[in-house]
């Protein structure tokens, strides 16, 4: 019985399969619908915590949202940098303003998705044009091909005006130009400030031609086919103030502060930064170009391609390292020298019982505590300033006990990292009766009365 | 789509972290990279305070500082070379330094225009090259014999991440940039993709055999990817490191911080920004194990916040395994208080968390 079902589905499957290489159809769509984009824009949905980033709405796709990627050590070193130059209040105006602009972007994305789904249907089709591979999960490297090649050549894709005869297309989509692969330019363009392409646009020589020449952007090319409600064309404002990148506006911080960091090249660079970034890739396939030493013949390992190499001796022996640690170190941080070579271990923890199997295979309880203090490299924070509230529309998480009535638990401010991402007024803003129930002293658990919200820190 | 089973009831969870030993005498500021050295168990740690330090832990998990050594800005890479007689770090400094344990002397060696990100040794046919990858969109690479990189190669944007598995190069970078390289001809990329994953990528990894890598991102997200366009159907990729928001459908996406590869099984771990740390097998698409460091369990008043995890290392013989409690700025500025939790913390590797499980009969 079963066995003829297998059968039956074997035989379908065969069939569906040759009526597709019959009918030879190409995808003209992505495999995923709308609804992903709108997911992958919402906050707690599947929109990361992270604010400062780039998006593509599926895997190995053209990036769709560019520009915004800072990354957390980006940020981090931006701040260090301030407060070595005794100015942290620049930074984290620096830090709301790029994570506002951010969530403006995305903000605008998500209450425009369709529009955004027909870039990403383009970006697709523009895709699969090269004749070299057939799948869009597969595009990538002649992809690069196709829309670098005409761009090579050309070093400065900064907003140069001629950028929009390269692709010849007439531009229909929401974002202006032709480019099959352009991608939403963020209301951050202000922020990058100067007048020629953040780093970000120029830089991505593959496929991203970043026709968006700042300048370039809100005028010529192609918005003129923008309906006039189109959302994006309110990218094109200027009015939006730009912080930093921006000569003509000053800056508390040195502009020097932030100068360095990565999200602003300089504009003088990027002759350079296209002359030989463009040369290695604007060729259609790599692949046939290299001798492809990765193509040799593989042995019939598990892990099959030449790349492999035979099981990896990690356990290689362990020779006493006794020529290593010669002299002792001159470091007045360290506490002693460089004692004797340890022995050679290859049974770790093995010395107090034979492999214990859950409790602490460590011999001795732990070391000294630390003697050193970690010092906080800025003043303590202030909580009610975090630019990390969502969109207040959202109900934050609560506490994970925020449910649970507990009269005689202190409640510990520091202790709740959510405090801070509550609007301000909440307590006014609560509807009368879940105030109410907030401040009774225990929750009405058979009527059910327990509120949904987070309880307003005045009340825990 | 859950190509994990991460129902597995065979998978275990605990709060092992607690019997983890914490290193002696941590760096003062946050913690960006681990990584021990191959020839011994000596642990280099770099760090926010601008030191990058080298602990020697004992054969019971006891640590000693053996040395350390300055950049002029925060330390953001650290690796060591195949002897394990050099160690080498990569800085904001624009730096990139070795230090010989021999002599205990550092030097700089390397030169960007921006922060150095990553700093990774190869060990080629022909010689031992520094790998230096910086938000200047360059890589470049070193034989410490000239102070001029032997070779520079442009990337489309700045270097986020880098790893190498000789031949094997996979550099990640920002707007979701990945490049693999074959380090018989290492300038020129041996292949260029778009990310797997949909947000920034934050970490790449090579697979032990050097035949593919693991991206992970700020999405919570971790994909497999191998290098051949032949093998591409086994790609795959799956979520990790997200958390129930508290209401109902509401979910929190941590970033992933680092993948760590076991180099004999060929397991590897995440860790992320919710301060958790998983151990996958990647072929039998299981998960081994989760270790939690989340101490508000049951006393959410009284114990600290959960610690996102920065860095992670397995030694050589894969038996320890070092992850780094401090903070990644994953909030910004103002996640930056004064009680956050910043250590190293080593954890005996048991075999049920790092050896391969079967593959499932069908």
């Amino acid at each position: 019985m079963v066995y003829s079902l297998k059968y039956r589905q074997i035989k379908l499957g065969w069939l569906q399969t040759l009526i597709k290489l019959v009918r030879r159809r190409r995808r003209t769509r992505p495999r995923y619908p709308s609804q992903n984009i709108t997911k992958d824009l919402t906050p707690f949905s599947e929109k990361p915590l992270w604010p400062l980033s780039s998006y593509g709405p599926s895997k190995s796709t053209k990036t769709l949202i560019g520009g915004l990627d800072e990354s957390q050590e980006e940020m981090r070193y931006n701040a260090t940098q301030a407060v070595a130059s005794g100015n942290i209040e620049a930074y984290k105006q620096y830090e709301a303003q790029k994570i506002a602009a951010a969530e403006q972007v995305m903000k605008n994305a998500l209450a425009n998705v369709n529009s955004l789904y027909d870039q990403a249907v383009k970006q697709f089709n523009g895709d699969t044009n090269p004749p070299t591979t057939n799948t869009f999960s597969n595009a990538p490297v002649s992809v690069f091909g196709q829309t670098s090649a005409p761009t090579a050549p050309k070093p400065s894709p900064f907003g140069s005006a001629s950028q929009g005869s390269v692709f010849g297309q007439p531009s229909t989509g929401a974002f202006g130009t032709a480019a099959p692969s352009s991608f939403i330019k963020p209301a951050t363009a202000g922020v990058f400030g100067s007048s020629t392409t953040p780093s970000a646009f120029g830089s991505s020589a593959f496929g991203s031609p970043s026709t968006f020449g700042s300048s370039s952007f809100p005028s010529t090319t192609g918005t003129s086919t923008i309906a006039p409600s189109s959302p994006f064309g309110a990218f094109s404002n200027a009015g939006k103030p730009t912080v930093f990148g921006q000569p003509s506006a000053p800056t508390p911080a040195s502009s020097s502060v932030f100068g360095s960091a990565s999200t602003s090249t300089p504009p003088t660079a990027p002759a350079s930064v296209f002359g030989s970034g463009g040369s290695g890739f604007g060729n259609t396939g790599q692949t046939p170009i290299q001798p492809r030493p990765f193509g040799a013949p593989a042995p019939s390992a598990p892990f099959g391609s030449p790349f492999s190499q035979a099981q990896p001796q990690a356990s290689a022996p362990a020779q006493a390292p006794s020529s290593v640690f010669g002299t002792p170190s001159a470091f007045p941080s360290s506490s002693t020298a460089f004692g004797q070579t340890p022995a050679p271990s290859t049974s770790v923890f093995g010395q107090t019982a034979p492999a214990p199997p859950t409790n602490n295979v460590f011999g001795q309880p732990s070391n000294t505590t630390t003697s050193s203090v970690f010092g906080q490299p800025a003043p303590p924070p202030q909580p009610a300033a975090s630019p990390f509230a969502p969109i207040p529309s959202q109900p934050p998480p609560p506490p994970p006990a925020a449910a649970a009535p507990r009269p005689t638990t202190q409640f510990i401010p520091a202790s709740d990292p959510y405090i801070a991402t509550l609007p301000k007024d909440y307590l006014q803003s609560l509807p009368k009766e879940v105030r109410a129930a907030f401040e009774s002293d225990s929750f009405d658990w058979n009527g059910l009365r327990v509120p949904e919200w987070v309880p307003p820190t005045e009340l825990r | 789509m859950s190509f994990f089973n991460t129902n597995n009831t065979a998978t275990s969870s605990s709060t092992v972290a607690d019997k983890d030993i914490e290193v002696a005498d941590a760096p003062t500021d946050s913690i960006s990279s681990l990584e021990f050295s191959p020839t011994a168990d000596y642990l280099a740690v770099g760090s926010w305070s601008n030191e990058v330090r080298i602990y020697e832990v004992g054969q019971s998990g006891q640590t000693q500082g053996k040395a350390a050594y300055s950049h002029e800005q925060p330390v953001l890479s650290v690796c060591w070379n195949k002897e394990g007689t050099r160690l080498f770090s990569g800085g904001a400094d624009k730096a990139g330094r070795m230090f010989d344990v021999t002599t205990g002397q550092a030097q700089q060696v390397a030169q960007h225009d921006a922060p150095v990100k990553c700093v990774k040794w190869i060990d080629s046919p022909s010689g031992g090259i520094l790998a230096t990858g910086s938000w200047d969109k360059t890589v470049k690479y070193w034989d410490l014999r000239t102070p001029n990189p032997v070779s520079t190669v442009q990337l489309p944007e700045r270097c986020y991440t880098m790893d190498v598995v000789y031949p094997l190069m996979v550099v990640g970078t920002a707007e979701r940039h990945i490049q693999m390289y074959n380090l018989a001809n290492p300038t020129t990329p041996y292949r260029v993709i778009e990310s797997p994953l949909k947000w920034q990528t934050r970490v790449v990894s090579c697979f032990p055999a050097a035949n593919g890598f693991a991206v992970g991102s700020i999405e919570g997200r971790v994909a497999i990817q191998y290098v051949e366009e032949k093998d591409t159907s086994q790609n795959f990729s799956f979520k990790c490191h997200r958390k129930d928001g508290g209401t109902k459908d509401s979910t929190l996406v941590f970033s992933v911080n680092d993948i760590s590869f076991h180099q004999q099984h060929g397991t590897f771990s995440t860790a992320g920004a919710d301060g958790t740390i998983n151990f996958w097998d990647k072929d039998s698409r299981t998960r081994l194990k989760r270790i939690s460091n989340l101490h508000v369990l049951f006393f959410p008043a009284f114990d600290p916040a959960p610690g996102p995890i920065t860095a992670t290392a397995f030694n050589r013989t894969g038996s320890i395994y070092a992850y780094a409690v401090s903070y990644d700025w994953s909030k910004g500025h103002s996640g930056m208080v004064a009680n956050h939790p910043n250590k190293v913390m080593l954890h005996a590797c048991k075999e049920e968390e790092v050896k391969k499980r079967a593959k499932v009969a069908k």
